[in-house]
């Protein structure tokens, strides 16, 4: 990991402690923690490992279904290293439930994270299927469902995929339109699917990456949300900032880490070559 | 091999070289693109009418502006002009009748009225004088020497621009047969954006538009290459453009899609996977009616006149109608000839 990126992820660890000390309550937290065990995986140096004590010490507890599926399992996974009961907790109660039909809208993710693996039976679509549903239009079901197709068959690029073109052209097109419309997340996660879709390097992945590492600002968290933050503000709503930045931040961490190094691909080093499941000692 | 060899051969034996048909799928898709486009073109042609110009009156000749109605008419009349580059466009009935009508219209209508005092016409002016230059090849242009005695002023080529304007100025000055003093094409290239494109995630519309069309001027659409400039990274605004191309196709922006073809094609890039999917993706966008869709299209046309709607509706669509008809005419107009 270039130190670019490590000196990023040490400033990213140090917002997300002020975050949490800022605002203590327990979906700032979750955020926070999911954050700072990003920033100590990527870099794993003395300021990051202090941030993580810190959250993870004086921090309320957190709220494990407040944010997104990928948000808990990375926090849990490193509440996990202190041997955490709750966040074992968590992870038995989404163990239980993850044959639950529609319960979890993404089956890919919680498969990688509790078994290190793909997850088996999903249905793969044509490359024809693909480019129709990334010629959708970005706010469609389509496309969405496209770009979890991708994640799920690559196993968030633990399976080397090598999409036919113009796939990972069409990708790279809509992470660009996705950043222009500062959808950060949605660019995010574009660009790491690119990165699944084909090993080639592409001008769109140099761009996005420039385009991420421009946006964190001197705090350390990714993203300028001045106005949607003061618009919140005014609105009443609690904790803005912390509810729009940290998971932008972790997004975009996590996405420059993989794009990045090429060869990294953080769900295998977060959640492990066998799964959450099996470092709590449970059957998945 | 002897004679007897082949013609005792069957048809399915004997290889057919593939036809090229630059970046449309096949020649169906393209033929059906094109005759769509031209139904709505000639269906709308009375919205691309220009103001009869003698009768615009009570205002100071230079305040006068272009407007929508004089742009649209200019534009199709540009496009026109490409169209005739390519024999089987040139001849194609639709095309021919287009072309008729517009240069009617630019006669009957005045347009070249006042042209030494109306001096912000004059750039929509010039281009109509390309534009007539081209569909009447070898007839006198007697409007050339009033919008010579413009230029010859010292000013239209003086006054401060971007090195976008200008060339765009520049290439219908030259198309239209006027001498300027505007800087060599190099000199040009050497100050524009193309040089460094701007980032794409902050790229504004306006400024795609600016890419595109340095790229076909300094091309004279795809019939030279670009100037040679030290500095100048050919290889990094290839792969802008196929950047560009993908992104706006991700915005369903059609017209930057079709103004992005056709930039590879002046740029004389190989017919690939993005560029077929990309001229696959506008026919598809096609509307039964033959036009291609904009944005904001449909237009909201709530508590509008059936007419009203029909124009809201035309200023909406008719410019990247219009551009697909240039990159039909690009992509035909560079074609090998068979």
């Amino acid at each position: 990991m270039s130190r670019l990126i490590q000196a990023a992820a040490v400033r990213a660890s140090g917002y997300a402690a002020r975050m949490a000390a800022q605002t203590r309550d327990a979906r700032t937290t979750l955020n926070a923690l999911a954050l700072a065990h990003l920033c100590r995986t990527i870099a794993p140096t003395p300021a990051t490992l202090q941030a993580w004590s810190k959250i993870a010490s004086e921090s309320p507890n957190p709220d494990w279904l407040a944010s997104d599926l990928l948000t808990g399992l990375t926090a849990a996974a490193g509440m996990l290293e202190t041997g955490d009961a709750r966040a074992a907790d968590y992870l038995r109660l989404l163990v239980d439930l993850r044959q639950t039909d529609g319960l979890f809208d993404d089956t890919a993710l919680l498969e990688v994270a509790l078994t290190g693996g793909p997850a088996l039976g999903l249905p793969r679509r044509s490359d024809a299927a693909i480019i129709d549903g990334l010629l959708a239009g970005m706010e469609t079901p389509d496309f969405a469902a496209v770009l979890t197709a991708l994640e799920a068959a690559s196993a968030f690029g633990q399976v080397p995929l090598s999409m036919v073109d113009p796939i990972p052209d069409l990708l790279e097109g809509a992470a660009a339109a996705a950043l222009r419309a500062y959808d950060l997340p949605l660019g995010a996660r574009l660009l790491r699917a690119r990165r699944y879709a084909s090993p080639r390097p592409g001008a769109g992945l140099e761009t996005g990456l420039a385009f991420l590492l421009s946006s964190q600002a001197e705090d350390g968290g990714f993203g300028d949300y001045d106005t949607a933050i003061a618009t919140l503000n005014v609105e009443g709503q609690a904790d803005a900032e912390a509810r729009i930045r940290l998971p932008v931040s972790f997004q975009a961490l996590w996405t420059l880490a993989e794009l990045e190094d090429p060869a990294l691909r953080l769900a295998r080093r977060v959640f492990g070559a066998d799964g959450l499941a099996a470092r709590i000692g449970v059957a998945a | 091999m002897t004679l007897l060899d082949i013609t005792a051969s069957s048809p399915d034996e004997i290889p057919v070289a593939p036809e090229i048909y630059g970046v449309f799928p096949d020649h169906e898709s393209r033929s059906c693109l094109l005759e769509g486009v031209l139904s709505w073109l000639g269906m709308r042609l009375e919205l691309f009418d220009p103001p009869q110009e003698e009768a615009v009156t009570g205002e100071v000749p230079e305040t006068i502006v272009q407007g929508r109605r004089r742009k649209a008419f200019g534009e199709l009349g540009a496009a026109l002009r490409l169209a005739s580059r390519a024999p089987s466009l040139r001849t194609h009935p639709r095309i021919r009748l287009l072309a008729a009508e517009w240069k009617r219209l630019a006669r009957e209508r005045n347009i070249f009225f006042d042209a030494r005092r109306r001096i912000q016409l004059f750039p929509p002016m010039a281009v109509a004088l390309a534009v007539l230059t081209a569909i009447e090849p070898g007839e006198d242009q007697p409007d050339r020497l009033r919008l010579q005695t413009v230029l010859d002023r010292g000013f239209m080529d003086r006054v401060e621009r971007s090195a976008w304007h200008k060339l765009d100025l520049k290439y219908y000055f030259e198309a239209a047969g006027l001498t300027h003093g505007f800087e060599g094409d190099a000199a040009l290239l050497a100050q524009c954006s193309l040089m460094a494109p701007p980032a794409l995630p902050w790229a504004s519309t306006m400024d795609l538009y600016g890419v595109t069309h340095l790229i076909f001027h300094f091309t004279d659409f795809g019939t030279r290459p670009l100037p040679a400039v030290a500095g100048f990274d050919r290889d990094t605004l290839d792969r802008y453009v196929v950047l560009a191309l993908a992104m706006c196709l991700a915005e369903r922006d059609f017209d930057l899609v079709a103004e992005l073809l056709m930039s590879r094609l002046c740029l004389g890039a190989p017919a690939d996977p993005l560029s077929r999917t990309a001229a696959a993706a506008l026919c598809a966008a096609q509307q039964a009616e033959g036009f291609m869709p904009d944005r904001t299209w449909p237009a909201d046309v709530a508590g509008l006149t059936p007419a009203e709607a029909m124009e809201k509706e035309f200023f909406g669509v008719y410019h990247p109608t219009v551009v697909t008809l240039f990159l039909i005419a690009c992509d035909m107009a560079l074609e090998p000839a068979a």
